[in-house]
């Protein structure tokens, strides 16, 4: 009994620790707000306010955003709190933090249930370093849908296992991970191949005797909720992600695929340098673990094979084992956001290897090595995510165009072009800043448009949204017409701007101050009369 | 004895054909100097200490610089790259059959080539020369086990 108030005690000091760390200043940290969170968040308000996402299509089974496709579950969640709290950012992120906590109990249950550890502790432990973990805290802060999906997945992972030990079919288990292909694109194709793999690997006559009629029904349940995929299955919009598969030769999508398992395995890209260019997927200077946990994560493996009789440790492998297959199919590039499952999985696994060390050494030495362990790895982490991160990263968090668009609101008379022939997203930033009318926006497609959403048609970024209008500049007209045309800083050369009479208005820096959004005000009479010049020069007279 | 000189051998071969880390913080180079000053000015007023002794001192500098060549010495992609690939389950099985049958071979083949390469780092041309003896050894003994599996199947 004093044991079980001092294991909860120390849960919920984890909790409030961890919710201190996912929620403090989420506004601010990240600094900006990436498109695929506006894109989340649009639609959510869309939702709220229409029933129809950013393009009119009424309740769609996947959202088109920018022609991903993605699953719907996680905006349906959100629309009715950006109703009630409005469209921001912290609305998007305190849900990920929200419904990451909730994780942290799946992490201790499922180490609980999974009985691969000899002591009492692990399931803390592991409780403990999933909340801390530097991948985790950073999907924890960001109104992303991958988290809600990686998080139902592991609930109905554990609900599985729970049904499977007690040799019963957990119907909440199925519907859980069921539900979790309508959270993120990973899970659509994870699912089915795990529930295949663990239907082979705990196969058993008496098993399927004994739960005949809860398959039946499992059956009926998985069927009915997968309509919707099913359906999509028909159109373009369920193969938008899988780029790896179809359009090269099969020699070099073996390799990618090769190249790509590798890669996401590898000890190397999870505790050390990550091979993802896109920097906004990462923290700088910290891997998604811990350096130090390549150790326990080593044992843990080894020790995980000296198990592989434990029907937990093999339901363990399975996990693991399955987690970046969909992620390795998905591209040619590699991108840790599409295997967030590989870290229920590794926390099981590294904790395996700390228990080894606790059980050799002496406990009190072990727990003080590895208290020091933490407060040495939370500093890093404050260190790079909330020193580093909002200053190096900011650019690549859409950084400016917050203000970009309080500036457009201040002088609704002018007429701004935004370049985005560099990032063809941007249009959906100006969307969330200005809470835009969706009603409005929707007028921009037409029914034939609607007709064929799901046939992927061809992906536009260019919009005028209030006085803002999103497009390439084109430079033989937009000079001659007054207007301001903002883009970062290789829209022009200083040169550029004086030869054609282009006054800098507008420069947002960011927190190092280099300029990311810079706007010039046309002078149409001057380029004109300078125009004309040239031509009296070269002799040509009107 | 023969593991032993393998290793000793593969180890040589390691220390000629790679260019070492260099630990010094006093001889940074150009790139390693900015993004120090750069991070250093990141810090809050109040944690300029801590800035100095995570950026700055010889200590953080040693310990990332270490950190850094340790990790990268568990490439997957570098060590199974392309058709390796196909190898990599048989080392896996291999490794931990030895270190379940024979550890004390495996701390010979792998503990001082890991030190080594965490010492003076990976910039050479031709990878991670002194653990290919473990990662042979390590193949060798995940095929021996599959087939010996293979055969006991057969003979049932």
């Amino acid at each position: 009994m004093k044991n079980k108030i001092l294991q909860w005690g120390i849960l919920i000091l984890i909790l409030l620790g961890a919710g201190g760390i996912y929620f403090y200043n989420i506004k601010n940290i990240p600094n900006g707000i990436y498109v695929d969170e506006t894109a989340i968040g649009y639609n959510a308000y869309s939702i709220g306010k229409t029933l129809k996402d950013e393009y009119g299509k009424f309740l769609p089974v996947a959202f088109r955003f920018f022609g991903a496709y993605t699953p719907p579950l996680d905006v349906y969640l959100i629309a009715p709190l950006v109703a009630i709290f409005g469209l921001r950012a912290e609305v998007l992120r305190v849900t990920s933090g929200v419904i990451t906590l909730a994780g942290i109990l799946v992490v201790y249950w499922l180490a609980r249930g999974i009985k691969i550890y000899r002591s009492k502790v692990s399931p803390i432990i592991a409780a403990g370093i999933f909340a801390f973990l530097p991948w985790v805290v950073f999907n924890a802060r960001l109104g992303y849908e991958t988290t809600l999906g990686y998080m139902l997945f592991a609930a109905g992972v554990l609900l599985v296992w729970l049904g499977l030990d007690k040799k019963q079919i957990s119907l909440l288990g199925l519907l859980l991970l069921s539900l979790s292909t309508y959270a993120a694109h990973t899970e659509r194709y994870l699912v089915p191949l795990f529930l295949l793999i663990v239907a082979i690997g705990f196969y058993e006559k008496r098993l399927v005797q004994k739960n005949k009629k809860t398959l039946m029904l499992a059956g009926a349940m998985l069927f009915i909720t997968q309509l919707p995929n099913l359906y999509l299955l028909t159109t373009e919009a369920f193969w938008v992600k899988n780029t790896a598969i179809g359009d090269v030769g099969v020699m070099r999508m073996v390799n990618d695929l090769a190249a790509q398992f590798l890669t996401y395995n590898s000890p190397r890209e999870l505790f050390g340098i990550s091979s993802d260019i896109n920097l906004q997927h990462t923290i700088p200077a910290l891997a998604q673990f811990y350096p130090w946990m390549i150790l326990p994560f080593l044992i843990g493996l080894f020790l995980l094979y000296k198990q592989r009789d434990n029907k937990g440790a093999r339901y363990l492998w399975i996990m693991y084992l399955t987690a970046t297959i969909p992620g390795s199919l998905s591209g040619h590039f590699i991108s840790i956001q599409r295997v967030l499952t590989l870290i229920v999985p590794m926390i099981l696994i590294i904790t395996l290897g700390i228990e080894w060390w606790i059980l050799r050494v002496n406990k009190i030495i072990s727990y003080e090595v590895l208290a020091g362990l933490m407060i040495f790895s939370l500093t890093l982490l404050w260190r790079s995510y909330f020193i580093y991160l909002p200053q190096e990263r900011a650019e690549w968090w859409n950084y400016g165009y917050e203000q970009l668009a309080q500036e457009t609101v201040k002088n609704p008379n002018l007429h701004y072009v935004v370049d985005n022939s560099r990032a063809s997203a941007i249009y959906s930033l100006f969307l969330f800043h200005f809470q835009y009318p969706p009603d409005q926006f929707q007028k921009n497609f037409n029914d034939e448009f609607i007709k064929n959403y799901y046939t992927n048609p061809a992906y536009n970024g260019n919009y005028k949204i209030g006085n803002v209008e999103v497009r390439p500049i084109v430079w033989d007209r937009d000079i001659f017409v007054e207007q301001i045309l903002v883009g970062d800083e290789m829209l022009m050369s200083p040169e550029q701007a004086k030869e054609h009479f282009l006054e800098k208005v507008i420069d947002i820096k960011d927190p190092l101050g280099k300029s990311l959004l810079l706007g010039y005000k046309t002078n149409p009479e001057k380029k004109i009369e300078d125009n004309k010049r040239k031509l009296r020069l070269k002799g040509i007279s009107r | 004895m023969l593991f032993t000189g393998v290793v000793l051998a593969a180890m040589a071969v390691q220390i000629r054909s790679t260019t070492p880390t260099n630990f010094d913080r006093k001889k940074l180079t150009e790139m390693e100097r900015i993004e120090q000053t750069r991070r250093m000015n990141e810090y809050p007023p109040f944690a300029y200490r801590l800035a100095n002794i995570l950026e700055a001192r010889q200590e953080a500098v040693t310990y990332f610089k270490l950190e850094k060549n340790f990790i990268g010495v568990f490439d997957l992609a570098l060590l199974f790259g392309g058709v390796k690939i196909l190898l990599l389950p048989f080392f896996v099985v291999g490794i931990f059959w030895l270190i379940e049958t024979a550890p004390l071979i495996v701390v010979i083949m792998g503990l001082p080539p890991v030190i080594l390469l965490t010492i003076i780092g990976q910039r050479n041309l031709y990878g991670p020369v002194c653990l290919y003896p473990l990662i042979f050894l390590g193949i060798t003994g995940g095929v021996c086990l599959g087939l010996n599996k293979l055969t006991k199947r057969g003979e049932k």
